[in-house]
C-alpha cells in the first residue's frame, strides 16, 4: 500500500487560464489497494472503526450492486468505466492523529484552501460560516463546532457521527435512498468514505449556514461522499456544498449520495455550486459526476429547497428530488446547468406529491455552448391521494453556437383530478439585438454574453445564499469563456 | 407467458396463410417482417417509447388474422359517413365494393383498394409501400407489413386539387372469433396537389378485435394534405396505429384526430421533413371514460432548415380512464430556423382518471424557436360557478367548458362537413357525461 509518488505541483500559467482552480497539492495519501471486492469494503469499514451493523449494510449494498447494470438511458456518452481499475479509499496521511486545531493542519492543505480563496479561519470569522472541509475523503478540520454544539446542532463528518450519534445515523441512513436505489447509490452505500452529517434538533434554527468544501485530490480515486441531513420538527437549516477540483488527465468518478429528511414544520435549504474539472477543450479528462440526491418532507408543513449551479464535470447525471409526503409540504428546485466544450449534463428533478396541498416549483435554466449537451429530465408525479397538489415547472434553454444541444424531457404523471400541474419550456439563442446593444454600450462580446446569461439565470441565482451568489455569477462568466467570437 | 408464447401464434398463422396474401413480389418483404416481429416481440413498457402503455391485455387476448370475408350487410358505420365524401368501406379487413360510394374521380387521381394495387404492382407503390414507414424498432409495423391485405392507395397527380373529401371506413363486425385486421394505406400527393383524407375506424358495439393500422403518406413539393382520423372503435376493441408522413419542400401536412373508442389504443404519428419551407400541424382530441386507455405519441424530425411544426393535444378523462401523450421533437444540427411548438392539456373529471404526459424536445441547432407546454388539472371551479350563477345547469355548464377546451382541435379544421362531423362527435360523447 505504498502510495504512488505524487508529482510536484503542476501550475502552468496556460493551464491556469483554462481552469482557474487547477492545481495539485502534494500530500501523501493512504490508499486501499486498487479494485473493489468484499475485502475492500471491509478495509474501508475497518479504517473507520465502524460498528458491525454498518459493515453489514455496506456488504449487503455491495452484493446488491454486483447484480445491477450501469444505467444507460441518459443522454450522455462516456467510455466504459472499469470499476476494478480505481482506488476506493484514500485518506490524508495523518489520519491516525487528527489535528486538533488549524495550527496542526498540514500547511500544504491550508495553502490549497488559500488558493481556492477559502482561508478557513478568515472565512469562518468574516462570513460566519462553519467549514467542515473535506479533503479527499476524511475531514481534517472543523470549525465553529462549539457554537453549533451550544445550539444542539450536530455537524460533523459522518464517520464521526457513526461513533458519537450511532442511534441517529442508524435511524435515518438509507431511509431516503436505500442501497437498492440505483447503480451508483448502491456503489456509494458499499464504499462511501466520508461525508457530512447534520442533525438539527426540534425547534432549532441553525445559527449559521453550514458549508462543506469538497475536493478530489488523489489521482484515480473515486470520491464517494455520503451526506445525511436531518431537520427535526420545527427546525431550519441551510447547507452549502461547493466543489472545485484540481486539473487531471484521467477521468475520475464521483458518485455521491445526499439524503435530506425534513420532519414536521422543518425546512432544509440545500445549495450547491458544482465546479469539478470539466475536461480540456478536446473533451479529455474531467470528472464523472453521478450523484443521487433526494429529500423527503416527512412531516406536515415541511419544506425542502434545492438550488444548484452546475458548471463543471465532464459528465453530470444528477436529479435532486423531493418526496412530498407530509400534507402542505413544499418542494423547490432551482437549477442552472452550463455545458461548454464537450461537457454533458443530464440533470433535473423529481417531485413526488403524496400528501394533500403539497406544492412544488421547478425552475431550470440550461445553457449549452461549444459542443456541450444539456438535458433537463424531470418527473412531476401526483399520486391519487395528493388532493389540491400544485406544481409549476419552467425550463428554459439557451444555445450558444451551432454545435451544442439542448434537450428537454419532462415526465408528468397525474392521478388526482384536484391537482394543477403546469409545465412550460422554451429554447432560444442569445439574440443578435441584445449582443449588439451591450457591445454598442462598450462591453466586449464575452462580457455581454456573461451579462445576458446572468440575466437569464437570475431567477435561480437569487435563491443562492449571498456568499455563493457572488461566486456563482463569476463562475458563469468563466465557464463560458471562449464560447463566442 | 414468455415473449415467444405471445408472438408464436402470429408466426404460425403467417406460415399458414402467407401464400394467400396478395403480391408474390412482396413475399420476401413479408417474411423478413415477420422474422423481425418474432425477434423484437410485442412492445413492452420496458421500452421508453411504450413506457406508459401496456399491451398485456392485448397480447393475452389472442387474435386470429382476418381472412377474406364476404359482404356482411351490417351498416353500423353508416352514421360516421361524412356528407359529400367519396367513401371506401373495408369490412373485417376486406374491401366492400357494394358499400363503397365513389363519385367521378378527376383525371390524374387514382383510388384503388390495396389488394388490387399490389396485384397490379402499381408504379406508385414502388419505393413507397413499406418503405416510408420502416419496420426497424417498430414490431407492430412489422406485423402489419407481414399481414397487410387491404387498405387504400390514393395517388394525386401534380396540381390536382381534389374537392370532395376521400373517406376510408374500416369496420369490424361482431364475430365469434377474435379478429385482428392489419390495414395499410398509402397516400401519394404530387406537386402542388391538395386533398382531404379521412380515416374512420369503427366496430360493432361490444365486439373484441384488434386493428393494427399503418398509414404511409408522401406529400410532394407545395402539396397540401389534410388528414383526419376518427377512432371510434368498439369499447372492447384494441387499436394500434402508426402514421408516417414524409414532407417535401413547401409541403403542408395537417393531421387532426379524434379518439373516443377502443379499450386500449395507441396512435403514433411520425413526420419527417425532406425539404425547406414545409409545415406540419398535428392536433389530437381524446375523450375517454370507463377504463379506456389512449396513447398519442408523436415523433417529428426536423432535418432541414426553415420548417415548422405545431402539436396541439387535448385530453378529457372521466371514470378511471388513462391518457398518455408522448410528444417528440428532434431538431438536427442542420435544421436552423426551425419553429416548433407542442402543447398537451389534460382535464381530469374524476378521481380515478390518470394523465401521463411527456413532451420531449431534442435540439441540436441554435437558431431555432422551440417551446412546449403541458398542464393537468380539473375544470375551473370559478368558471363553472359563473355559468351556474347565470342560470346554466351544472351539467350543461360542464359540457360547455369541455367543448371550449376541445374546440382547439376542431378549430384546426376549416368550416364544412368534416368540421361538423368532429364537433358532432364531441357533442355526442358529452351526451353520456354524468
Amino acid at each position: 500500500m505504498t502510495p504512488p509518488a505524487e508529482t510536484a505541483p503542476i501550475f502552468e500559467e496556460a493551464a491556469k487560464r483554462e481552469y482557474e482552480y487547477g492545481f495539485i497539492t502534494d500530500i501523501d495519501s493512504e490508499f486501499a489497494p486498487k479494485g473493489l471486492n468484499e475485502d475492500i469494503v471491509r478495509f474501508i469499514s475497518g479504517k473507520k472503526g465502524e460498528p458491525e451493523w454498518l459493515l453489514e449494510w455496506r456488504l449487503t449494498a455491495y452484493r446488491h450492486w454486483l447484480t445491477m447494470q450501469e444505467p444507460k438511458w441518459a443522454f450522455v456518452n462516456y467510455p466504459n468505466i472499469d470499476f476494478q481499475d480505481a482506488y476506493y479509499y484514500a485518506a490524508p496521511k495523518n489520519d491516525e492523529n487528527k489535528p486538533q486545531s488549524l495550527d496542526e493542519v498540514d500547511p500544504k492543505l491550508l495553502e490549497t484552501y488559500e488558493k481556492l480563496g477559502i482561508p478557513l479561519a478568515e472565512q469562518a470569522v468574516l462570513a460566519g460560516v462553519a467549514v467542515d472541509a473535506v479533503f479527499d475523503s476524511v475531514s481534517v478540520a472543523t470549525t465553529f463546532k462549539e457554537k453549533l454544539t451550544d445550539a444542539g446542532v450536530v455537524f460533523c463528518p459522518i464517520s464521526e457521527a457513526v461513533q458519537t450519534h450511532p442511534e441517529l445515523v442508524k435511524k435515518y441512513l438509507g431511509t431516503v435512498i436505500p442501497y437498492t436505489d440505483n447503480f451508483y447509490a448502491s456503489l456509494n452505500s458499499a464504499v462511501f468514505s466520508d461525508g457530512t452529517f447534520v442533525y438539527v434538533p426540534k425547534g432549532v434554527r441553525c445559527p449559521m449556514e453550514l458549508s462543506t468544501y469538497f475536493r478530489i485530490n488523489a489521482a484515480n480515486t473515486g470520491q464517494f461522499e455520503r451526506t445525511l441531513i436531518v431537520a427535526d420538527e420545527g427546525s431550519y437549516v441551510s447547507y452549502l456544498e461547493g466543489c472545485t477540483a484540481p486539473m487531471r488527465d484521467e477521468n475520475q468518478l464521483h458518485a455521491a449520495v445526499v439524503e435530506l429528511i425534513a420532519l414536521g414544520d422543518a425546512e432544509i435549504k440545500y445549495s450547491t455550486v458544482q465546479n469539478w474539472y470539466p475536461g480540456d477543450e478536446e473533451g479529455k479528462g474531467g470528472i464523472y459526476n453521478f450523484v443521487t440526491k433526494r429529500g423527503v418532507c416527512r412531516g406536515n408543513n415541511s419544506k425542502i429547497s434545492w438550488t444548484q449551479v452546475e458548471t463543471g464535470s465532464a459528465v453530470t447525471w444528477k436529479y435532486p428530488s423531493c418526496v412530498l409526503e407530509g400534507d402542505n409540504s413544499v418542494g423547490e428546485f432551482y437549477s442552472v446547468a452550463i455545458t461548454n466544450n464537450y461537457q454533458q449534463a443530464d440533470t433535473g428533478t423529481k417531485m413526488i406529491h403524496v400528501g394533500k396541498n403539497t406544492k412544488s416549483t421547478i425552475i431550470s435554466k440550461g445553457i449549452s455552448a461549444g459542443k456541450g449537451q444539456n438535458t433537463y429530465r424531470g418527473l412531476v408525479k401526483a399520486l391519487a391521494g395528493a388532493d389540491q397538489a400544485r406544481n409549476f415547472t419552467q425550463c428554459d434553454s439557451l444555445l450558444i453556437g451551432n454545435e451544442c444541444g439542448a434537450h428537454t424531457v419532462p415526465y408528468i404523471e397525474v392521478s388526482n383530478p384536484a391537482t394543477q400541474v403546469e409545465h412550460e419550456a422554451t429554447t432560444s439563442k442569445i439574440s443578435e439585438d441584445q449582443l449588439f446593444y451591450c457591445q454598442q454600450r462598450g462591453l466586449n462580446a464575452e462580457e455581454a454574453v456573461s451579462l445576458i446569461v446572468n440575466g437569464f439565470c437570475k431567477e435561480v441565482l437569487k435563491e443562492l445564499p449571498m456568499e455563493f451568489a457572488v461566486e456563482a455569477q463569476k463562475l458563469l462568466g468563466v465557464t463560458l469563456e471562449g464560447s463566442v467570437g | 407467458m414468455s415473449r415467444n408464447d405471445k408472438t408464436a401464434p402470429y408466426v404460425e398463422s403467417f406460415e399458414e396463410i402467407s401464400k394467400t396474401l396478395p403480391g408474390a413480389w412482396l413475399a420476401d418483404t413479408r417474411s423478413n417482417a415477420i422474422r423481425q416481429f418474432e425477434a423484437e416481440g410485442f412492445p413492452t413498457p420496458r421500452t421508453e417509447a411504450w413506457k406508459y402503455t401496456n399491451l398485456n391485455r392485448l397480447t393475452r387476448a389472442g387474435f386470429n388474422i382476418a381472412g377474406i370475408s364476404g359482404v356482411s350487410g351490417a351498416s353500423e358505420w353508416s352514421e360516421l359517413v361524412i356528407d359529400g365524401a367519396d367513401t371506401i368501406v373495408i369490412v373485417n379487413g376486406s374491401y366492400d365494393a357494394s358499400a363503397s360510394k365513389k363519385g367521378a374521380v378527376p383525371i390524374g387521381v387514382s383510388i384503388a383498394p390495396l389488394s388490387e394495387a399490389i396485384e397490379r404492382k402499381e408504379p406508385s407503390l414502388e419505393g413507397r409501400l413499406t418503405k416510408i414507414a420502416p419496420t426497424h424498432g417498430a414490431p407492430l409495423v412489422a406485423l402489419n407489413t407481414a399481414f397487410m391485405r387491404e387498405g387504400v392507395v390514393l395517388k394525386l397527380g401534380d396540381d390536382i386539387k381534389l374537392e370532395q373529401p376521400i373517406q376510408v371506413i374500416h369496420f369490424v363486425e361482431a364475430s365469434d372469433t377474435r379478429l385482428s385486421v392489419h390495414p395499410r394505406t398509402l397516400l401519394v400527393a404530387g406537386e402542388n396537389s391538395s386533398a382531404t383524407f379521412i380515416e374512420t375506424f369503427v366496430g360493432s358495439a361490444g365486439s373484441v378485435y384488434w386493428t393494427n393500422a399503418v398509414t404511409e403518406i408522401e406529400v410532394g413539393c407545395g402539396a397540401s394534405i389534410l388528414h383526419v382520423k376518427r377512432q371510434a372503435e368498439s369499447l372492447e376493441g384494441f387499436h394500434t396505429a402508426l402514421t408516417q408522413a414524409k414532407l417535401d419542400r413547401n409541403a403542408r401536412y395537417h393531421s387532426v384526430s379524434l379518439t373516443t373508442g377502443a379499450s386500449i389504443s395507441r396512435n403514433e404519428v411520425r413526420v419527417s421533413f425532406n425539404g425547406e419551407g414545409a409545415e406540419a400541424l398535428m392536433a389530437g382530441g381524446t375523450l375517454l371514460r370507463g377504463r379506456q386507455h389512449a396513447d398519442n405519441t408523436t415523433q417529428i424530425e426536423h432535418t432541414v432548415p426553415h420548417t415548422s411544426s405545431n402539436q396541439i393535444f387535448r385530453n378529457v378523462l372521466d371514470g378511471a380512464a388513462h391518457s398518455v401523450f408522448q410528444g417528440g421533437v428532434m431538431v438536427r444540427q442542420d435544421a436552423q430556423k426551425t419553429d416548433s411548438s407542442q402543447s398537451n392539456h389534460n382535464i381530469l373529471l374524476s378521481s380515478g382518471a390518470q394523465a401521463d404526459t411527456k413532451p420531449e424536445l431534442q435540439i441540436f441547432a441554435d437558431d431555432v424557436k422551440c417551446a412546449h407546454g403541458a398542464t393537468v388539472g380539473d375544470l375551473d371551479e370559478t368558471a363553472l360557478f359563473y355559468l351556474q350563477s347565470r342560470g346554466i345547469p351544472a351539467r350543461r355548464a360542464k359540457a360547455l367548458l369541455i367543448e371550449a377546451f376541445i374546440a382547439e382541435i376542431s378549430d384546426a379544421l376549416s368550416t364544412g362537413a368534416v368540421r361538423d362531423h368532429v364537433v358532432d362527435a364531441v357533442s355526442a360523447w358529452m351526451e353520456d357525461l354524468g
